[in-house]
């Protein structure tokens, strides 16, 4: 039932996104455009983030349990923070793979939906499950953004043949608050584990993967700032981090150790 | 002019041989780290309990202090508090967590990778060779950076020696933490556990389990083919089984007459039975006019499922535990006796200097009640370690929120 409302909620995104899109695009731009360009996608982000409301009185939890569940707010984020990147800076590619890539993830919970429930195990009955989870989210958010920012810069360097500068600081402009989200999410996840089970750290295969990530990101930092000559290197780093973190959220079951962790998603 | 040239050539000796010494660094850290492996094996941190730990630590605090007040004119001081030796550190401390991540951590392995330390990196000498290099490389930056002392060197302090905190402290402090197990039957009074090597420990105190208190989400009828799996949401979403409710399966109503808790059935009749080990419901539903009677599987007892058509069945699913919680005793050999106390679930006990978690329960066929796993902890150093995390949360609050200098430059 609430997967069948999610198709009609899909649909009116992308359409209002695509709406967005083709209005972004209009060979003359006028003043009605420019603001259905804007107001597009605000509206489809309101949508989404109605449904959302919607699902967590429906299950009467936080829908952040499940994978699928995580991946709407993804979606959401995604939407909402290449929008507000997109009023600040008018990055027109940037416009256009927010609107691809939270598509797409909708897409996969609709394609892929999960088994939906509103029992929550004791462990996750904890004032630190939302805050967790949401500021992680947003994190994720960001940091595509970066690495779609950067994918940009790597286009056009190839275009151009020089180095396009401004989408790499552009990306390392989204890498800051990204990372600065990525060690709140990391610490507060320490504190809550050892509430719950004693231990802050312990080395599980999800903990493991995500001080990865936190290191690839930290280094992409370190090299800006150490070198900031090497752009190519940072560019290669920076969407290499992007693929470290997919896995970390995604697709840790598919490596060696990732089938112990204990924080798979319900 | 003399001088001049000269400092120039060593300018130009320091940038051609950034790249080298950040290089060099870490393969012979891992190479002296590989060599120490072999011969002694793994790192040993049992030798660094308190007071060592503290005496190693502060002797790395206190040399990277000289370092940076006495030394920082020579070559190997400045590149060491430099972003190349920063860089150099992160990398190497990022080999050993890819490591980890690629290489299954299973300790009881024999072979080549026990030898290299490979299959334990957590405790091998090269991942404590490379938080030595970290702490010292961070340390220097920190330093550093605390002049001039401004907004921007504060919070980059704080992200900085935060993480020199929780490195040094977390790390070297785990020789002094003790973790055990302790699982205690309903109504009996345990004073040992075991820690994670499995060894028997005794702590200070002795706990009663007075009564294991567990609550249950209702069942949930599933959907399942013939093989036993639960099909996709898409065609039958798991739904809760409450009495008298009406669920609509494939195109068929059915009405759950029943819920029996504590129940069996062989599909003809229906057992009340008290003291299972676990928790079994059976409901009573009506297909078509007809009655059916469908239990959840336990160990004991496998699970009973009625035919939808020759391709569905109708399943319970398993209860999920929605709270549980242990009514106890504490006893003390400081003198305190039959205290009571509830331990919880993300809400657990300070006693002294244990604090003693719920973190899991389960039944056995020798016991008629439930039996409570408990794991305790002593850890002296955890308030140091959360100073360096609440360090690290102000000034990642900062990262987040403020703009960094390019986008400053760029205005």
């Amino acid at each position: 039932m609430i997967w069948k409302i999610l198709n009609v909620v899909f649909i009116l995104f992308a359409t209002l996104w695509a709406a967005g899109s083709i209005s972004l695009f209009k060979k003359n731009e006028t003043k009605i455009s420019k603001y259905l360009t804007i107001i597009f996608p605000g509206i489809a982000n309101i949508l989404l983030a109605v449904f959302i409301a919607f699902l967590w009185t429906k299950l009467e939890r936080p829908p952040l349990k499940t994978m699928a569940e995580t991946r709407l707010w993804y979606a959401m984020f995604v939407s909402l923070i290449t929008w507000i990147i997109y009023l600040k800076t008018k990055s027109k590619p940037l416009y256009l793979l927010g609107f691809i890539m939270s598509s797409v993830f909708l897409l996969i919970d609709i394609l892929k939906p999960e088994y939906q429930t509103k029992n929550l195990m004791p462990a996750l009955q904890s004032p630190w499950f939302i805050p967790h989870v949401v500021i992680y989210m947003i994190s994720y958010a960001v940091l595509a953004a970066a690495c779609l920012t950067v994918l940009i810069g790597v286009y056009n360097t190839r275009k151009n043949k020089t180095i396009d500068t401004q989408n790499i600081i552009l990306s390392m402009n989204l890498v800051y608050p990204g990372f600065g989200l990525l060690s709140l999410g990391m610490i507060m996840g320490a504190v809550w584990a050892k509430i719950a089970w004693g231990d802050y750290w312990s080395w599980d295969p999800k903990e493991t993967w995500a001080l990865l990530t936190w290191l690839f990101y930290l280094i992409c930092i370190h090299l800006h700032h150490a070198f900031p000559k090497k752009q190519k290197l940072l560019m290669i780093l920076l969407a290499f981090s992007f693929i470290v973190l997919i896995i970390t959220w995604l697709g840790i079951r598919y490596f060696p150790n990732g089938l112990s962790s204990i924080h798979v998603y319900g | 002019m003399a001088n001049n040239s000269k400092s120039k050539y060593i300018f130009a000796l320091m940038n051609y041989s950034k790249w080298k010494i950040g290089f060099l660094i870490p393969v012979s850290l891992i190479a002296i780290g590989l060599l120490l492996q072999i011969t002694i094996g793994n790192f040993p941190l049992h030798f660094f309990d308190f007071p060592t730990n503290l005496i190693v630590i502060s002797e790395v605090f206190i040399v990277v202090l000289l370092m940076y007040f006495f030394l920082r004119k020579y070559l190997a001081i400045k590149f060491l508090s430099s972003g190349y030796a920063a860089l150099s550190a992160l990398v190497l401390l990022t080999f050993c967590v890819v490591g980890m991540v690629l290489i299954p951590q299973n300790h009881n392995d024999n072979g080549i990778l026990s030898m290299l330390g490979l299959n334990d990196i957590i405790n091998s000498w090269f991942y404590a060779l490379s938080i030595l290099f970290l702490l010292i490389s961070l340390g220097l930056i920190t330093v550093k950076r605390l002049f001039p002392f401004n907004i921007r060197n504060f919070f980059f302090f704080l992200n900085h020696f935060g993480l020199w905190i929780v490195l040094a402290f977390g790390n070297l402090g785990q020789a002094d933490k003790t973790n055990i197990q302790i699982t205690i039957p309903e109504g009996e009074l345990i004073w040992y556990g075991y820690d994670k090597n499995n060894e028997y420990f005794e702590p200070d105190f002795a706990i009663e389990l007075t009564e294991f208190i567990i609550d249950f989400y209702p069942p949930k009828l599933a959907l399942t083919n013939n093989k036993g799996e639960i099909v996709n949401p898409k065609i039958f979403q798991p739904t809760d089984l409450v009495k008298n409710e009406r669920i609509s399966v494939l195109d068929t109503e059915i009405v759950v007459v029943d819920i029996l808790e504590n129940a069996i059935t062989t599909k003809d009749t229906v057992l009340r039975v008290m003291g299972l080990p676990e928790k079994t419901y059976v409901a009573i539903l009506e297909i078509n006019g007809e009655e059916f009677f469908i239990q959840n599987g336990t160990s004991f007892q496998p699970p009973v499922f009625a035919n939808l058509n020759n391709q569905y069945n109708l399943t319970m699913l398993n209860p999920e535990p929605k709270y549980f919680g242990s009514d106890i005793r504490l006893y003390t050999k400081s003198g305190i006796s039959n205290q009571k106390h509830l331990i919880e679930v993300n809400k657990p006990l300070k006693i002294e200097s244990w604090t003693i978690y719920q973190t899991s329960y389960f039944k056995s066929p020798e016991y008629k009640s439930y039996i409570s796993v408990f794991t305790a902890v002593y850890d002296p150093w955890l308030k140091i370690v959360y100073t360096g995390f609440i360090m690290m949360f102000v000034g990642a609050i900062y990262l987040t929120f403020s703009r960094n200098i390019k986008s400053k430059k760029q205005k």
